[in-house]
């Protein structure tokens, strides 16, 4: 891979693998490490972009590998603890710029906290298809193909996923 | 109300969050300006430097290293003058010149410095190690807790074709490591560490500090220094049967590995332990600065205490949670309600089961692994899972429980 081609990556996918690892760490810390090593890794592995192939499932299921090693390496103290995938205030900023938020901006940032929190108390497997398939717009046979899983167990995991979120979000959606 | 949620997660989940310049900079940075940059990790070097290093390879030396400036001078333009003058009085006890600067050295550990290693292009050189309470006029500080027994050390990292160093370059690794306890957690990082490094005529100085490593004086001690940007467990070898660290010589950039041999009777096990426990705690915030609940402390530091030894001592074995599973059977178990938390994330309908990668790339057979889990994250519901990887590939699982929860819970 080109510099260039590799600061066109980036120009382009950059939101889109940001965003995945930034809600997949839980922390900017960790997210920015799993984004930073996501392209290193990438570039490594691709000896060039091939226009015609999907490079943004290929860094989505780069990131995926690394974030799973890295789990692992801490899944003692991580068992030990529970799940500790927090949302911190900062990766909630979009909304304000600066301006003085509007009661309609701060019932929305509330309601995006929600869901964040919601998505983010979801059990490793169920979050991530959560994000490829919302976030990152996946179709059930990519998401199949860069997790390494039938479409069947992919679909069983949206659909677990989305009834938890649904009893948790029940607030949110009556409210809508 | 599926319509309604579905419309409100493509909403809310749509990617907002852009990196930052400097992040996107970094990435960029770090991959080598070539036409095909595929090769990170594999310095490139002329044909002369490659002959070189052919001839060279893996050279461990002890040099002269009066061309560098002094671990002194590397504290002092750190803007640490008590951390100087202490460099410079062990440069002094040793009898090592500082003017012209030389290199400073220290009566304890005085064994690694000015000694050098050249890998992936680069050469190393080790220019003063110290150790000790007070040697800085700044204290390291996490949370309420003030670090001021610290361990310092400083390095030259320079390019072996003699092109310069790059002033900004920060891409290094430098990080005591301790035999027997696993470098990817017990390091620089997590034993609280910083550094601060300049770059002059062409060669990057640094100096790190961390919590002090002497007591751990009774196991093997080392210092590593690799191109990346933390500990990478790629360009190392743990061995887990008898916990020492080596180089992994496959590798083709820097991954640097000094031993350090500190008097063994600065080892202190009390302290020791409380260093290794601060690791374990300061690990649960995850980065959050989120304090973990005390009954989660004590539940963690008590189920880390457990070993394959004083596991029967503290814990009862649930017998029908016995169980060997393969990767046939699809590794699945029969208890969801112990697995789920412990060795696997599946819920729900497809059942629970060991996750089948996670046993075979990390463990080792005949070992037995210990975990565990609490739902409400005391003592009060802690389940410890042993998991064993067999011969023939399949794993024994089993749950036990604290012996008498009443005595741990006050």
């Amino acid at each position: 891979m080109t510099k260039q081609e590799l600061t066109e990556c980036i120009d382009t996918y950059g939101r889109d693998i940001y965003s995945f690892c930034r809600h997949l760490a839980g922390n900017i810390q960790e997210a920015e490490e799993l984004y930073q090593d996501t392209w290193l890794k990438t570039v490594e592995l691709l000896e060039s972009i091939d226009s015609t192939g999907n490079v943004k499932s290929y860094c989505l299921s780069v990131a995926m590998r690394i974030w799973k090693n890295k789990k692992r390496k801490f899944a003692w103290r991580k068992r030990i603890a529970g799940t500790q995938d927090y949302l911190d205030e900062e990766g909630l900023e979009y909304i304000s710029d600066g301006r003085p938020a509007s009661e309609e901006q701060i019932l929305e940032k509330e309601r995006d906290r929600l869901v964040w929190n919601a998505v983010g108390e979801l059990s490793g497997k169920l979050k991530t298809v959560i994000l490829l398939y919302y976030m990152e717009e996946l179709s059930i046979s990519q998401i199949a193909e860069l997790a390494g899983v039938p479409e069947g167990t992919v679909k069983s995991r949206l659909y677990q996923a989305r009834k938890l979120l649904e009893q948790k979000l029940e607030g949110v959606l009556y409210e809508k | 109300m599926r319509n309604e949620l579905d419309e409100l997660l493509t909403h809310v989940l749509t990617p907002r969050e852009k990196p930052g310049d400097i992040l996107n900079r970094k990435i960029l940075e770090q991959v080598k300006e070539t036409e095909h940059m595929n090769q990170k990790k594999y310095k490139r070097a002329s044909a002369a430097v490659i002959a070189a290093a052919v001839l060279a390879a893996s050279s461990i030396t002890a040099v002269a290293a009066w061309q560098y400036r002094s671990a002194s001078d590397v504290a002092e333009r750190a803007g640490d003058e008590k951390l100087a003058d202490y460099f410079a009085e062990q440069a002094s006890a040793a009898g090592i010149a500082t003017d012209p600067p030389g290199v400073a050295g220290q009566a304890d550990s005085a064994n690694i410095v000015g000694e050098s290693q050249n890998f992936g292009g680069y050469k190393v050189t080790v220019l003063g190690l110290a150790s000790g309470a007070e040697l800085s006029h700044y204290q390291m500080k996490s949370g309420d807790q003030v670090h001021s027994d610290r361990t310092y050390c400083v390095v030259a990292i320079e390019r072996e074709d003699g092109t310069e160093m790059d002033a900004e370059h920060g891409n290094f690794f430098v990080s005591p490591l301790i035999g027997g306890l696993e470098p990817w957690v017990y390091n620089a990082v997590s034993l609280c560490g910083g550094y601060s490094q300049f770059v002059e005529e062409g060669i990057l100085y640094r100096l790190l500090e961390c919590d002090n490593i002497e007591c751990f004086a009774d196991h093997e001690l080392y210092l590593c220094v690799s191109d990346t940007s933390f500990y990478d467990s790629s360009l190392y070898h743990y061995d887990e049967t008898d916990g020492s660290i080596s180089r992994n010589t496959e590798y083709k950039g820097l991954n640097a590995l000094f031993d350090l041999e500190i008097d063994a009777a600065m080892a202190d096990p009390v302290k020791a332990q409380a260093l290794i426990d601060a690791v374990n705690s300061s690990g649960e915030d995850d980065g959050t600065g989120i304090e973990l609940p005390k009954e989660t402390q004590d539940a963690m530091a008590w189920a880390a205490q457990l070993t394959p030894e004083n596991l029967e001592q503290y814990c009862v074995r649930m017998e029908n949670t016995v169980q060997t599973v393969t990767a046939k059977d699809g590794w699945y178990v029969q208890q969801p309600w112990l697995v789920n938390a412990a060795v696997s994330d599946t819920r729900g309908g497809e059942g629970s089961r060991i996750k089948a990668e996670f046993m075979t790339e990390s463990y080792t057979p005949g070992r037995l692994y210990i975990e565990g889990t609490s739902t409400s994250g005391g003592m009060e519901d802690l389940v410890i899972t042993t998991i064993m990887l067999n011969e023939d590939g399949s794993v024994t699982f089993a749950a036990w429980v604290p012996k008498d929860v009443s005595m741990y819970l006050k």
